[in-house]
C-alpha cells in the first residue's frame, strides 16, 4: 500500500507545469477579436446597417453572440473564428449600407442640379 | 515481370496518386476565389481598397494552404475543413467589401461634381419681387429634401440682377431673393445657421447684359453647396 502510494506521488515542479498545460490548453478569450467584431457592429449599427443590408448585419449579430456563447463553452478557436467572421460580416454591411446612401444621395442631386440648371 | 512485382507497383503507384492527392472540391473557396478575382480586376476597387484586397488574398491563401493540408495521406493532419470554410468565409466578405467601399467612392465622386452650385433662374421669382413662384417653391422644396437628408451639409445661397436699373434697387431686390430661398427652406426644416443668404446685385455675371436672355440669365439665386470631406 505503502509503496503504491509513492508511487503516484508527483512532484511539486511537475504538478505546477502540468497545471499551466492544462490552463494553456483551454486557451484564453480571443480578446482582440471580440473587441473588433463589438466595434464592428456597433459602427455598422449607426450607419443604419439594419435596414440598409439586414442579411450580412444579423449574420454579424448572431456571429458575434455565437463568439460569446463559445468563450462559455471555452471552445476558444471556434470563439475566434465566429468573431472574426462577424467583424467582416459586420464591415460588409456597413460598406453596403454606405455604398447605398451616397448613391441614393448622387442620383438625388444629379436630379436637382439637372432640373435646377436649365 | 513476375505477378507479385506487378502488384507491388500497382500498390505503390496508388499510394502515390493518394500521397499527391488534389485537394477536395470546396464550394465557399471556389466562390471566393471567383469574388477575389472580380475585385481585384477592377482598378476602381484596386484604388479605393488596397488593404481589403490584401485581407482577402490572404484569407484565400489561407484557405487554400488548409485545403491542400488537409488532402493527401496526411490529410488527417491538416487543420479540417471547417478551417478550409472559415479562411474561404473571410476573403469572399473581405472582396465584397471592397467591391462596396468603390461603388461608394464612385458615388461620392458623381455626388461632389453635381452639388457644386445650383441655379435658380429669376424665372422662378415674381417678375422683379423677391417670392419665388410656384415653380420655384418646388424647386426650394426639393433642395430642402437634399439637405435634410444631408445633415453635414451647409449652403451659401446667393442672389444676383442684371446690370439695368439703380445699383441700390438691385442690390435690395438679390439680397431679397436670397433671403426669400433661405426662408423657404427654414420652413422646410433646414436650421438656419446652415444657410448663408447674401446679395451681390449685378456682380459675376454668367452672360452679357447687353442682350435681354443674356441679362435673363443674370437674374438668378446661386446655391452653393458645401461639399463633405470624404
Amino acid at each position: 500500500m505503502i509503496s503504491a502510494h509513492k508511487k503516484w506521488r508527483v512532484s511539486a515542479p511537475v504538478a505546477l507545469a502540468t497545471t499551466l498545460a492544462l490552463v494553456a490548453c483551454a486557451g484564453t478569450p480571443p480578446t482582440a477579436e471580440l473587441r473588433g467584431a463589438r466595434d464592428s457592429v456597433a459602427r455598422a449599427q449607426f450607419d443604419g446597417a439594419a435596414q440598409l443590408a439586414p442579411q450580412p448585419f444579423q449574420s454579424a449579430q448572431d456571429k458575434l453572440n455565437s463568439a460569446q456563447g463559445s468563450v462559455q463553452n471555452n471552445n476558444m478557436d471556434l470563439a475566434k473564428n465566429m468573431a472574426q467572421e462577424a467583424q467582416a460580416d459586420a464591415d460588409y454591411a456597413d460598406a453596403v449600407a454606405n455604398a447605398h446612401k451616397a448613391e441614393t444621395g448622387a442620383t438625388q442631386l444629379q436630379g436637382l442640379s439637372q432640373k435646377l440648371q436649365r | 515481370m513476375k505477378n507479385h512485382d506487378l502488384i507491388v507497383l500497382a500498390s505503390a503507384s496508388l499510394v502515390l496518386a493518394a500521397c499527391s492527392g488534389t485537394p477536395q472540391p470546396n464550394a465557399a473557396l471556389d466562390q471566393a476565389q471567383a469574388t477575389y478575382s472580380t475585385a481585384s480586376r477592377d482598378p476602381l476597387v484596386q484604388r479605393a481598397a488596397p488593404e481589403k484586397l490584401t485581407d482577402a488574398q490572404e484569407s484565400l491563401q489561407a484557405a487554400q494552404t488548409a485545403s491542400e493540408d488537409n488532402s493527401g495521406w496526411m490529410g488527417w493532419l491538416g487543420p479540417g475543413e471547417a478551417e478550409v470554410d472559415h479562411s474561404a468565409y473571410l476573403a469572399q466578405r473581405y472582396a465584397q467589401t471592397a467591391i462596396e467601399t468603390a461603388k461608394f467612392r464612385q458615388s461620392a465622386a458623381t455626388a461632389a461634381n453635381a452639388a457644386r452650385i445650383m441655379t435658380l433662374p429669376g424665372t422662378l421669382f415674381a417678375s422683379d419681387k423677391a417670392a419665388l413662384n410656384a415653380q420655384g417653391t418646388q424647386a426650394a422644396k426639393e433642395l430642402a429634401t437634399f439637405m435634410n437628408d444631408r445633415p453635414d451639409r451647409t449652403a451659401v445661397i446667393t442672389g444676383y440682377t442684371d446690370s439695368t436699373g439703380s445699383a441700390q434697387l438691385n442690390a435690395a431686390l438679390s439680397q431679397a431673393r436670397a433671403d426669400s430661398v433661405k426662408a423657404m427652406l427654414v420652413s422646410d426644416g433646414i436650421d438656419a445657421s446652415r444657410l448663408q443668404a447674401r446679395g451681390m446685385g449685378p456682380a459675376n455675371p454668367v452672360a452679357s447684359n447687353a442682350t435681354a436672355a443674356g441679362q435673363q440669365r443674370n437674374r438668378r439665386v446661386e446655391v452653393a453647396i458645401s461639399q463633405t470631406s470624404m
